[in-house]
């Protein structure tokens, strides 16, 4: 595949869920070697427009391109993408071992009937190596920390040997300095050549690692950008605190504690994930909403 | 001991029961897993349909049962998948109207008494050679698919949305899933009745999700404890001139409440609480 063709291409996509409308006619696109941030507030549609480039979602109108194809028709392109899922979505008491749930970002590969090869063991033990929980592999998942789980699921999705990286705020839960040592990993991954999106709740995150920012708009109401509901954004460096401030949290936000918006960018974009009490760096969110 | 042994019904009650233990057991690991326990229930009780079905038309009770249950089984799921209403609610709705339509059909039959005790609550005396020949196939049948899918049933059970993302048809192994139960409901109920067979599949693997955090280990405990409770639960029914049913699965209720006490998840949850988001 020619590098200047996007990995990830939307055009017009509006998808709905039970007459609602989630996404209305986002068009953006990723190119190779990004490291781009998805960020909104809640229930702006983050989760699902990573589940429509995943082809879980079908949206119901507009087109989506992964490496050129459509999500559904992928075929062995499926290989090449790897996704990380929020983490409260699995079952964590659930019976079984980090290898094995290393093994099954195999499982796509391997084939109806087929039982894993060496090669396939092989691949998820050198996943696993290369996050740093090759020592875990016998253990069961719920006796691993949140951050050991995160890694756990990163090794599934690099078990696959995937180009494209999908996670979906992955940090979600994990403390400080166990989310501050995963994003570290991803943005060493990146840097040998990993496309990686990821959606992300933390200014912090966001303002030390990303090289884009998707913007994911609030309702109409408020919307930020009226014309559609996805605006991607240069890195940090050209962005205004102001803007993604606003598309995280909402125009209403306001700041807490001293300092200016500029200052509270220029310091999450020093010191990465944010502490929770913090309260210089405390943003409220006046427009929560579920 | 030996005497036991010594009579053919009881030889015939025995090889069904083990089997049937065995599949309840490893059927059970994935209905306890997804938390399906009341799709098993709403299944075995759509049997019921089956049989008094199977009596009306004159064919094999067990064979009319099969296709019956399938039947539902898949409606369950159909209506699961389609959105409309929730995977209980499809059973609510669907369970309820095939036992009633049993019901129906059994009240139409005058001057036919069948044995419907056996059925609802199970006997050893009603296993027949046949009821072996057909129990053992159809639990190689139940087993081989479990063997051939065992990495797929796995993924749709752990992380289906991921399963899906990595190209596996998570829908139709779900499908298969259902036929797995169906069938496995079908095969038990000569030996452990309609009523009850949904405890010996949800019991044995919940017993066995008490004492392990690896999943083969989980299905090799699971069926421990399910053939262990269908041939220990036999022969006392035996001896004390008990339900077979009923004995099965108050031994394997027993075991579950053992494995629960002995319980090493037990002490880490407690701790776990304590811990909170940070662990």
């Amino acid at each position: 595949m020619n590098d200047l063709q996007p990995v990830v291409e939307m055009e017009n996509v509006t998808v709905t869920y039970q007459q609602q409308i989630v996404l209305e006619d986002v068009s953006f696109q990723v190119m190779p070697g990004s490291f781009l941030a998805i960020v909104g507030p809640n229930g702006a549609g983050k989760t699902t427009l990573l589940k429509t480039i995943l082809g879980l979602t079908v949206p119901a109108s507009g087109t989506v391109r992964v490496f050129g194809r459509p999500p559904r028709g992928m075929g062995e392109e499926r290989h090449r993408l790897g996704y990380v899922p929020q983490i409260s979505t699995v079952d964590m008491a659930f019976p079984i071992l980090a290898r094995d749930v290393v093994l099954m970002g195999r499982y796509g590969r391997i084939g109806l009937f087929r039982r894993p090869s060496a090669a396939d063991r092989e691949a998820a033990r050198r996943a696993m190596e290369r996050v740093g929980v090759a020592d875990l592999a016998d253990r069961p998942i719920s006796h691993l920390s949140g951050g050991q789980r995160q890694r756990v699921f990163l090794a599934r999705a690099l078990a696959n040997e995937p180009v494209l990286l999908l996670l979906d705020e992955p940090t979600a839960g994990v403390d400080m300095a166990a989310s501050e040592s995963f994003y570290d990993l991803l943005y060493r991954l990146h840097g040998e050549g990993m496309t990686t999106l990821f959606v992300s709740h933390d200014v912090g995150v966001v303002a030390k690692y990303a090289d884009g920012i998707a913007c994911i708009n609030p309702a109409h109401g408020r919307a930020i950008h009226p014309a559609g509901r996805v605006v991607v954004h240069g890195g940090p460096d050209e962005v205004e605190a102001e803007t993604v401030l606003a598309c995280m949290y909402g125009p209403q936000a306001i700041l807490l504690g001293q300092g200016s918006v500029s200052e509270l960018w220029g310091l999450a974009r020093q010191r990465g994930p944010l502490a929770a009490p913090d309260h210089e760096l405390e943003v409220s969110d006046e427009t929560a909403h579920g | 001991m030996a005497e036991i042994l010594s009579y053919a019904f009881m030889q015939r009650a025995l090889v069904a029961g083990a089997v049937i233990g065995a599949i309840c057991a490893v059927v059970g690991v994935y209905v306890v897993l997804r938390g399906m326990s009341f799709v098993g229930a709403g299944i075995s009780h759509a049997a019921f349909g089956g049989v008094a079905l199977g009596f009306i038309l004159g064919l094999n009770p067990v064979l009319a049962a099969v296709l019956f249950c399938l039947l539902t089984a898949w409606g369950i799921g159909l209506i699961a998948r389609k959105g409309q209403v929730k995977e209980d609610t499809a059973v609510g709705v669907l369970f309820a109207a095939t036992m009633a339509l049993g019901i129906l059909l059994i009240g139409l039959m005058h001057g036919y008494r069948v044995d419907l005790f056996g059925y609802l609550f199970g006997s050893i005396l009603a296993v027949t050679p046949q009821d072996v020949w057909i129990t053992s196939a159809l639990g190689v049948l139940v087993l081989a698919t479990v063997g051939l899918l065992f990495k797929e049933l796995l993924f749709i059970t752990f992380d289906p949305e991921m399963a899906q993302v990595s190209g596996l048809s998570a829908g139709r192994i779900y499908f298969v899933l259902l036929g797995l139960i169906a069938l496995t409901v079908v095969v038990s109920i000569k030996v452990v009745g309609i009523v009850l067979v949904s405890a010996l599949i949800v019991t044995p693997a919940a017993a066995a999700y008490q004492l392990t955090e690896d999943f083969r280990k989980m299905i090799a405990l699971a069926v421990l404890f399910g053939v262990g409770a269908a041939v220990v639960g036999l022969m006392i029914s035996y001896w004390l001139n008990t339900a077979s049913g009923a004995t099965i699965v108050l031994l394997a209720t027993v075991s579950f409440f053992l494995a629960a006490a002995l319980s090493p998840r037990r002490s880490r949850r407690h701790l776990a609480k304590h811990t909170g988001r940070l662990s």
